[in-house]
């Protein structure tokens, strides 16, 4: 759906529930401006740390200046330096940003502080729930990126394989994403549903679309099944006169539940298929476009479950996981003997076994 | 000579857009001029006014001739340099944006690119372009695969429109940009992906 009139219902609810406009509405745009305050502070800190399910981050800003905090952060607080106080991975913080923009960073953070804290703006980040209090008036955040632990403490790649790494490590493996979470037929995640290409070619696209940085990326969309051209996806950078061409292909079985017909059973020879594809549409795209370097990258979702009979609802742990460290061989190797060819990304897929 | 409003655009916008992201390319600064022009017709002006017209392309990105010309002559005068990836402003570019500051001219335009680039504090900036991949008149054009002019009549008619209910919904007369230009991205957002 493409938005031409809007619904009034939807826009009322989302604004009452947009922190900026809350602390625009409630302090003016003081309140704005210090909102914005606190957001910069998480995209700076960003850039030097990450954030995780455990993370526990507390940032506040008072809307008037306080004898009583002026007080307590001579005893509890020290400048915050970027890339210097919180670095890497954060286990727990509570920056306060200081009306002129300064952060400081609170070893404790005393109860009555607290209680002055909340008279103002406070975001907090715990088990991956954003939330923002305003004037003690608590609303969540919700995810723009789904399955991000933090909207705010973000990281952008601009190396498309730590971009696919990352996917694989923080969303594949767990099937974090929603998209990935539909390609499923059951929530054991043994079997795909029925025809999961294109799910899992969009899961991946809108993690790339979200976290990398890129001039254009397509999607080769649903009903595009010309497998002689394999562009599942295609990022391009034009500055640097380069795009990445990343073929996606699947592993395992898919099954219709209704029917507990296994629909398709795909093994190793598929990635190799998809291996072979990527080398002569590479190949192809060298002699179209010589002067573009174009870099192959084959994705793998791999979801092999070892002795997986079409009645099976549930799996042993070692069958389930059989396959997460058999890597695959590939005869060629494609990428060593291509320079326009990346070591295939294999993302293995756990299953939920008891 | 390039137009003296996109010229001063790319500048801010780069500047801003850099401080917060380590750097711009071609894209994003087309994405957040557009997103400046928008704020300008929330606040009721003609879209004739903003100095130069948008295109869509054909993967859904609004695009300004004459943005692309400034940021080939701020490259050709030194003012932007390669920063790994990225575009960034070199020092000459900071400071011949910091006279063109002083301008009384560019004072306004210049509140409603901050607000622009604000929105980079809650979105990324793939974000960004998907919630205006979902406004119907980019949509149209990426669906049929074809590059037309932006903001013809009937469409800042309907932005018009859109732009004053969002006023309503509101209910405060945000001075800060970023308010409702993050709200309406949230929006487009939301009813986009719903209909997926």
């Amino acid at each position: 759906m493409t938005v031409t009139q809007v619904d009034l219902d939807t826009l009322q609810t989302l604004v009452i529930h947009e922190p900026l406009a809350v602390a625009g509405k409630q302090f003016g745009d003081v309140g704005s401006e210090r909102m914005k305050s606190i957001l910069r502070f998480l995209k700076q800190c960003a850039r030097h740390a990450t954030v995780h399910d455990k993370s526990d981050v507390t940032v506040f800003a008072l809307m008037q200046s306080d004898a009583l905090v002026d007080d307590r952060r001579l005893q509890h607080a020290t400048a915050f330096q970027f890339g210097v106080t919180a670095r890497g991975s954060i286990q727990s913080l509570i920056v306060e940003i200081r009306a002129d923009g300064s952060p400081f960073v609170w070893q404790s953070i005393p109860a009555d502080i607290i209680a002055i804290a909340q008279t103002g703006i406070v975001y907090r980040l715990q088990q991956s729930v954003e939330t923002f209090s305003i004037s003690g008036s608590s609303m969540p955040v919700p995810k723009v990126i789904p399955g991000a632990v933090s909207q705010f403490i973000l990281n952008y790649f601009t190396d498309l394989k730590d971009a696919l790494n990352a996917y694989r490590d923080s969303m594949a493996r767990t099937s974090k994403c929603h998209l990935l979470c539909q390609a499923w037929a059951e929530e054991n995640r043994l079997w795909f549903a029925t025809k999961p290409e294109y799910r899992l070619r969009r899961a991946l696209h809108n993690y790339l679309y979200s976290y990398l940085r890129h001039d254009d990326i397509d999607l080769r969309e649903e009903q595009n099944v010309d497998d002689s051209h394999p562009v599942d996806i295609k990022i391009v950078w034009r500055m640097q006169n380069r795009s990445a061409i990343i073929e996606v292909k699947w592993l395992g079985k898919s099954i219709d539940l209704k029917t507990r017909k296994i629909t398709q059973t795909y093994a190793d020879a598929r990635a190799r298929k998809g291996a072979k594809q990527l080398a002569e549409y590479l190949e192809w795209h060298r002699q179209q476009a010589a002067k573009e370097d174009a870099r192959g990258y084959l994705v793998i979702f791999d979801c092999r479950r070892k002795g997986l009979k079409a009645t099976d609802t549930s799996l042993a742990k070692a069958n389930g996981f059989y396959y997460d460290k058999c890597e695959i061989s590939f005869a060629p190797e494609y990428h060593k003997q291509r320079d326009d060819v990346e070591e295939p990304i294999r993302m293995f897929l756990e299953p939920v076994c008891v | 000579m390039s137009n003296p409003s996109a010229y001063f655009d790319t500048l801010s916008l780069g500047e801003r857009i850099s401080d917060l992201i380590e750097g711009f390319t071609h894209p994003e600064l087309h994405l957040f001029a557009y997103a400046g022009c928008l704020l300008s017709l929330y606040e009721g002006q003609p879209a004739a006014e903003w100095g130069y017209e948008f295109v869509s392309t054909e993967n859904g990105l609004p695009f300004s001739q004459d943005i692309d010309a400034a940021i080939d002559t701020g490259i050709s005068l030194g003012l932007f340099h390669m920063h790994g990836p990225f575009i960034a402003l070199t020092s000459d570019g900071r400071a011949e944006l910091k006279s063109l500051r002083d301008m009384e001219s560019y004072k306004v335009r210049d509140r409603y690119l901050a607000g622009a680039v604000d929105a980079l504090l809650v979105f990324n900036p793939g974000n960004v372009r998907e919630a205006f991949n979902y406004d119907s008149s980019i949509s149209y054009l990426k669906k049929g695969n074809h590059t037309d002019w932006l903001l013809t009549k009937p469409v800042v008619e309907r932005l018009y429109d859109n732009f004053q209910q969002l006023r309503t919904a509101l209910a405060y007369d945000a001075r800060d940009l970023s308010v409702p230009l993050v709200s309406w991205l949230k929006y487009l957002i939301q009813m986009g992906r719903t209909s997926l």
